[in-house]
This record gives C-alpha cells, sequence and structure tokens, in this order.
C-alpha cells in the first residue's frame, strides 16, 4: 500500500480537482481519506495481466444507432 | 374497505365495485393529512391530479373498459422520477423550482396502466446515503418509530408504504436505495435486473449501477407493479431489449427444487449481523427448505471488495454529473452528498478504470457461484433501523454494506421483512437471482411471505 497522503499533499489533490473549500471542509475530508486509500488499495491486483479483464468493451452502433 | 388495502386486494375491490376509486383515493388523503406531519414521507401532495385521475378511472370502470389490476391505484412517485408540469427536486436545493416538461417513462407507463398519482416523496439528496438536515426538507421518518432512520435513498417510499399512505411508489437503487428502506421500513422491495426498466427521465446519480424499481408491502404487489413498469425503452441506452417476462402467472408455484445458496460468510463474518437479523435468516432458510428448496452454502468475495469497487464507481461517475456544480454551488448542496461525492474528484482516472476492472471479475465469480444455485440468501441490512439524529457521517466506508454486490452485477435482489426486533422495529433478508430471472425471485419471496406472519403486522401509529 502507498505512503498516506499527508494533509499538505490532499490539499493540493482538492485545489487541482477545482474544489473551492475551506480549512475545516478540507480536514473533514481528510479524515475520511484513509477509507478511500483503502479501497483504492484493494483494487489493484498484481496477478491481474495487463490484458485481463477490458473495463469498457467498444461496440459500434449498427445502421439503426442500437 | 379492508383498513390496509394492498395493490391486490384494492384491485379486486374496486373489480367488483365495492369501492370506487375516488372513494380508494380518498382515503389516502385523509391518511396522509393525518400521518404524514410525523413522517415527512412526501415532499408533495398532487390532490388535485390525483382526484383527477381517479375520477377517470371510475369513469372507465363505470363504462365497463378499466385498464387492468392497477386501474384506480394510488402510488407516488419518488422525487427524482420526472414528472411533467409537477416539481422534481431530487431533495435538493439545487433542483428546488424543477419542473420537467416530461414524464420519465416508469412514471408515463405507470400512469398508462391507470394509477392515481398522490404525490412526489422524500428521497436522500440526489438519491444518495443520508439522512440530512440541511436541505429544503427534513428527511422521512421511520412509522415503526418516528426516532428512527428509514435507510435510503427511496425512504419516503418506504415510510409511505409501510404506514400505509400509498399502495405502492417507485425507488431507484445505485447501491441498495430500495432495499435499504424495505428492510428499515419491513416492507417489499425489488431492485430488477439491470436494463429491465427504463432509466430515462429519472434524475441519475451515476451511469452504471442506478436501477429504476416498485416498493409495496407485498411481493405479489411488487410483481404488479413491475410488470406495468419493465420493458425496453429506446431512450434509455442501458434497456435490454429482452420480451418482458410474466411475472405473475407463476408467483405462487411454490419453491420445490429450486437451490438456495445462503452467503453465510457474508451476514457472519464480513460484516456480521445482530441476532435479530441473523434469526431472520436461519428461520428462512428452514422454512424454505421445509417447503422443498434445497439449501446450499456459497461462498463469494469478500463483502469489502464488492465495496471498494462499488463506492469508486459510484462517488466517480456522481462526481462526474456533479463536478460543474461541486466547483460553484458547494454551498448549495447538503454535506452529506457533496463530501462523499466530491471523493470522486480526489482519485485517479486509473482508480476508476481498476474498479470497472475489479466489477467485472466480480460479476465473473457471482456468476460462477450461480452455476450451482438458482437463488442468494442474505441479509437485507445488519441491524434494525438506527436513530436518525446523531449518525456517524462516514458509517457507510466503515463497514460494507449488503446490497452493493448486486448493484455491481445487475442480477436482481429482493429484500423483504424477516421479523421484528428491538422496540419492533423490522429486519429484512435479501434474496438475489440471476439476471433476469426477476420472476424466479419473486417467486421464492412469495413462498417465504406467505409462510411468515409479517404481513399481518402494521406500525401502531398507522392504526
Amino acid at each position: 500500500m502507498p505512503e498516506p497522503l499527508s494533509r499538505e499533499e490532499f490539499a493540493v489533490l482538492v485545489k487541482r480537482a477545482g474544489l473551492d473549500l475551506t480549512q475545516a471542509n478540507i480536514d473533514d475530508l481528510y479524515s475520511a481519506w484513509p477509507h478511500i486509500e483503502r479501497f483504492t488499495a484493494m483494487l489493484r491486483n498484481p496477478a491481474r495481466g495487463r490484458e485481463a479483464e477490458p473495463a469498457h468493451l467498444f461496440r459500434p452502433l449498427n445502421p439503426e444507432g442500437v | 374497505m379492508d383498513a390496509f388495502p394492498t395493490i391486490a386486494s384494492a384491485a379486486a375491490d374496486l373489480a367488483a365495485k365495492k369501492i370506487s376509486p375516488v372513494e380508494l383515493t380518498r382515503h389516502m388523503l385523509a391518511r396522509i393529512a393525518k400521518l404524514d406531519g410525523q413522517l415527512h414521507s412526501f415532499l408533495m401532495v398532487t390532490e388535485e391530479r390525483a382526484l383527477a385521475d381517479a375520477k377517470a378511472a371510475e369513469a372507465r370502470f363505470m363504462a365497463g373498459t378499466p385498464r387492468g389490476v392497477l386501474d384506480g391505484i394510488p402510488i407516488a412517485h419518488k422525487d427524482i422520477y420526472g414528472t411533467a408540469g409537477i416539481r422534481t427536486t431530487a431533495h435538493s436545493r439545487l433542483l428546488e423550482h424543477n419542473v420537467p416538461a416530461a414524464d420519465s417513462t416508469v412514471v408515463r407507463k405507470w400512469a398508462e396502466a391507470g394509477t392515481v398519482m398522490l404525490g412526489k416523496l422524500a428521497t436522500h439528496e440526489f438519491a444518495m446515503g443520508g439522512p440530512s438536515f440541511d436541505v429544503p426538507w427534513p428527511p422521512a421518518r421511520n412509522p415503526w418509530n418516528t426516532e428512527h432512520f428509514t435507510s435510503g435513498s427511496s425512504s419516503g417510499t418506504g415510510a409511505a408504504v409501510a404506514a400505509g399512505l400509498i399502495l405502492g411508489g417507485t425507488g431507484s437503487d445505485t447501491g441498495g436505495s430500495i432495499r435499504g428502506p424495505a428492510a428499515f421500513c419491513g416492507i417489499a422491495g425489488i431492485k430488477p435486473t439491470y436494463g429491465l426498466c427504463s432509466r430515462a427521465g429519472v434524475l441519475p446519480l451515476t451511469y452504471s449501477m442506478d436501477h429504476t424499481g416498485p416498493m409495496a408491502w407485498t411481493v405479489e404487489d411488487c410483481a404488479i407493479l413491475l410488470q406495468a413498469m419493465a420493458g425496453h425503452d429506446p431512450t434509455d441506452p442501458a434497456s435490454s431489449t429482452r420480451a418482458v417476462p410474466d411475472l405473475l402467472s407463476g408467483l405462487n408455484r411454490g419453491v420445490a427444487g429450486v437451490r438456495i445458496g445462503v452467503v453465510r460468510h457474508f451476514h457472519e463474518t464480513d460484516h456480521k449481523v445482530n441476532a435479530t437479523v441473523q434469526k431472520g435468516i436461519d428461520d428462512a432458510v428452514e422454512i424454505l427448505r421445509n417447503q422443498g428448496a434445497v439449501i446450499r452454502e456459497v461462498t463469494l468475495p469478500s463483502l469489502v471488495e464488492f465495496q471498494a469497487a462499488g463506492f469508486l464507481i459510484l462517488i466517480s461517475e456522481a462526481y462526474a454529473l456533479h463536478e460543474k456544480w461541486l466547483k460553484t454551488r458547494w454551498n448549495e448542496y447538503g454535506e452529506l452528498f457533496r463530501d462523499r461525492v466530491s471523493f470522486g474528484g480526489l482519485i485517479s482516472s486509473a482508480d476508476y478504470v481498476e474498479a470497472v476492472r475489479r466489477r467485472r471479475e466480480l460479476q465473473q465469480a457471482v456468476a460462477a457461484a450461480m452455476a450451482e444455485v438458482d437463488i442468494l440468501l442474505t441479509a437485507g441490512a445488519p441491524t434494525e433501523a438506527p436513530k436518525i439524529e446523531g449518525m456517524p457521517k462516514w458509517s457507510s466506508l466503515e463497514k460494507p454494506g449488503f446490497t452493493i454486490p448486486f448493484n455491481l452485477t445487475g442480477q436482481p435482489a429482493m429484500t423483504i421483512c424477516s421479523g421484528h426486533g428491538a422496540g419492533g422495529l423490522p429486519v429484512g433478508i435479501q434474496l438475489a437471482a440471476r439476471p433476469f430471472e426477476d420472476a424466479l425471485l419473486l417467486r421464492v419471496c412469495q413462498a417465504y411471505e406467505k409462510a411468515t406472519p409479517w404481513r399481518g403486522m402494521r406500525p401502531a401509529m398507522a392504526a
């Protein structure tokens, strides 16, 4: 699992997202951020090959638009 | 008239002309006027529209041309379902004055079936989580004890059905928003197979996990409502082109030979349920076994794996929908919605893609397990409803819920009442079937419901 984000690094993420939050808002979100880090880490599966489980299958529309 | 008519019983009384649609509608409007001040299940009561609908239904009955079993039946819609000329707010300040020009497909289909629209029902803001106390309307209260939560987000539908203010209503379910209120309010609610019912005209929470579906007092009533809302809709790109299954003719066929897989680790290890919920599950297993079902134990990936993929997909897609307003109108949202969804702007595109890849793997794991069973059985919720005040803000992140697995897989899942615990508050079991086997799911739920006494018990405040 990667190093947890510091509060300052988290604030940069918020700013990059374009959210204009107060410090209290940022602190509140940061308090729950470990849950999100836990979830994102859980989804990284080193055993999953690069080609495995395509997330999105693109299918061209037929002439009827379906 | 029954004190608490169901759709099936009211339809029989209407057909026999024991009551008229106008009498039935006035009865429901009187109940709303008497009780909803305590429940807040309605955001708007459309009395004039309801009486007009009822008079039109009455004319059809008098002419001998009723439209079917739903003609003259009073219902209401969750306030994310677009209703032409009638305010549709998503329980949010941002849409406080939103009046759609057209009905959503499901609203139109139920209207064409002859239903009487009583009004628009409370949700949680934009159909996510809750409860919130900083939005323009209060959250709905649980009729079994108004100090307790209804769950959400189809909170108004759950409360109004349980209290006998409506005979059925619409819900939507992205992570459990039909099945959660069904468990906490002691009613029946089905999240149909993804694509069976149109989402067109319904305010979205996500692009890939939203389902529309019915909620009612009984399994039979849910089947009646679902039959009228299912079907291909070319205006919803996710809509299935399969023929609508017959959900009613086999409803009472029983469960002999049906293979039921109990996902014991979900409710005994992954998120241990309380004693009342556990007893409800154990009793359900015995009831279904005694009726001829074959009971097995099934192992699936851990609940937390479904939670991780499901939550990240949900917040990513919801953030994409709300990004512009979160950047410009942050303070107009309720705190709970904006804070949860904002995480979607903070994770990476790779996180989202990995979540969707994991979704596919989870879907395949469940499909493989269901090669050996026809139905899955687990909890609908871990406990009875908690008190509505003082719920921890991030509690939904701490322990995984029981419902989101089937939003990820798209298969049909239903929660029904399985008993009552502390203070008489109800608990629920959840059953799921393979995709497009909604009829089998309803049949198994019906067999359980008919063998238990729970449909004879209503909240004391509703008497």
